[in-house]
């Protein structure tokens, strides 16, 4: 299929990309890595009058160590992410979500910040942004504000980002050291979309109690979903297998899962309790080995 | 298409019931009111711009409020039209005192028209939540200053 017809502009800045954005703000579209809108447009399933291609933007610095974390702009590429060794060395359970994103060629020419504002609930970016409890740089031509990745996804594909916005970066805080982390996917083939995914941080104080804990489940939902009843239940608790059982249970207070033509909303509902326990004995094996 | 939700206030029934029929707090709340005017029978005349995706554009539309109970329960009415398409609705809004302040229970029927009605309704529930929650919030701002300013005024009076 071939898309229908649209006007193309080639951004040469943010500040560029704005400006088109605001002139042509109900017609037009973001493109960046292209690795979901292009194929929703060949399908007709987007049909954007106005394409503002932020792609060539010219970013010397993609991603800049700070104090609280990493920042990596919108714009950078997956693999480019991936392979940086600031973020290898400290967020590393974003390079093992990187690495689950599809194939190595979409992850050289998709971006991160495209996959957020994307907002596939089954997605790994916008599930790692809850993880890391990230902040989002958001940029119109009048106005510029920070956004916790919390209040950013609202449903299926829809985000809080106003039709004149665009992402510029991502700050992805890091969690404690010495944290340890796991993440885990059900999907029909390697590289396809999960049907249902899941990812936890617990970090551990001297005497092997939990101080700091992350659950978050993905494609389980009409958006990534923070488990904060299951975290509340491990938080100065010693952790064992018994209690993150106990606490799984909680999952299903998040899940509204939709069954498809792949599984049931039941089988989604069972997986996001199994693997939520794996992510945790996981997280906390490594966590136990790093302290 | 039927929503509903509960919103909290720390403060009392007719505080709540005021600021949520105060036409200037209403525009600073409702997200994306750019104007309210009252018309000749007895409603509001209001203008609306969203930005988000798949709901985005201007619309305009008239709400009036029936069934009044004050400060307990009302009805609002309102229908609304714009380029993406219109919708028609009815929000029933009970006001009941609660120990720390009010709790709103509020139900809304609407049926929905034009290319948004192509959205679904998983979708539109979604985005539904979502602006009830930034006008909650709003809201409670709004409230928060309205009341609290006026109690260190006449503290110091």
């Amino acid at each position: 299929m071939k898309p229908a017809n649209f006007e193309y502009f080639r951004a040469t800045s943010i500040d560029h990309a704005c400006e088109l954005l605001s002139a042509h703000a109900d017609d037009a579209k973001i493109l960046a890595g292209g690795q979901s809108l292009i194929a929703a447009m060949n399908y007709r399933l987007a049909r954007p009058q106005v394409l503002i291609d932020i792609s060539n933007i010219d970013n010397p610095s993609q991603i800049t160590d700070e104090t609280d974390g990493v920042r990596i702009k919108a714009t950078t590429t997956q693999a480019i992410a991936e392979h940086d060794p600031v973020v290898r060395e400290r967020l590393p359970m974003l390079v093992d979500a990187l690495e689950h994103i599809a194939h190595f060629q979409i992850r050289n020419k998709g971006t991160v910040g495209g996959s957020i504002v994307n907002a596939d609930p089954a997605s790994e970016l916008p599930a790692m942004s809850l993880l890391l409890d990230a902040e989002y740089e958001i940029q119109s031509k009048s106005n510029r504000h920070v956004m916790a990745a919390e209040d950013f996804f609202i449903t299926y594909m829809t985000t809080a980002l106003q039709s004149d916005e665009v992402l510029v970066s991502i700050l992805f805080k890091e969690p404690p050291k010495n944290c340890g982390w796991a993440l885990h996917e059900v999907a029909r083939r390697a590289g396809d979309y999960a049907l249902v995914g899941s990812a936890a941080i617990i970090a551990l104080d001297d005497g092997g109690k939990c101080v700091h804990v992350r659950v978050v489940l993905f494609g389980v939902a009409s958006t990534p979903v923070r488990a904060k009843a299951v975290e509340e239940l491990l938080v100065g608790q010693v952790c064992s297998d018994e209690l993150f059982e106990e606490a799984a249970k909680r999952v299903s207070e998040v899940v509204d899962a939709e069954s498809d033509v792949h599984v049931t909303d039941e089988y989604r509902g069972n997986v996001a309790e199994v693997l939520t326990v794996r992510s945790l004995v996981d997280a906390l094996n490594r966590a136990q080995t790093a302290s | 298409m039927k929503l509903e939700g509960t919103a909290d206030f720390r403060y009392e029934p007719q505080d709540v019931w005021t600021a949520l029929h105060d036409v200037d707090i209403l525009v600073r709340t409702i997200p994306g009111c750019k104007s309210m005017e009252p018309d000749d029978e007895g409603g509001y005349v209001v203008a609306v711009s969203l930005g988000v995706a798949a709901i985005k554009g201007d619309y305009e539309g008239k709400v009036r409020v029936t069934d009044v109970d004050f400060p307990h329960h009302y009805v609002l009415d309102g229908e609304g039209a714009g380029t993406p398409g219109y919708i028609n609705m009815k929000v029933d809004c009970y006001l009941d005192t609660v120990v720390d302040g009010t709790l709103m229970r509020w139900s809304c029927d609407a049926e929905v028209g034009g290319l948004i009605a192509g959205i679904g309704g998983r979708v539109m529930t979604g985005i539904s939540k979502y602006m009830a929650k930034q006008f909650f919030k709003a809201l409670n701002d709004e409230m928060k200053n309205l009341f609290e300013e006026k109690k260190t005024k006449s503290a110091e009076g």
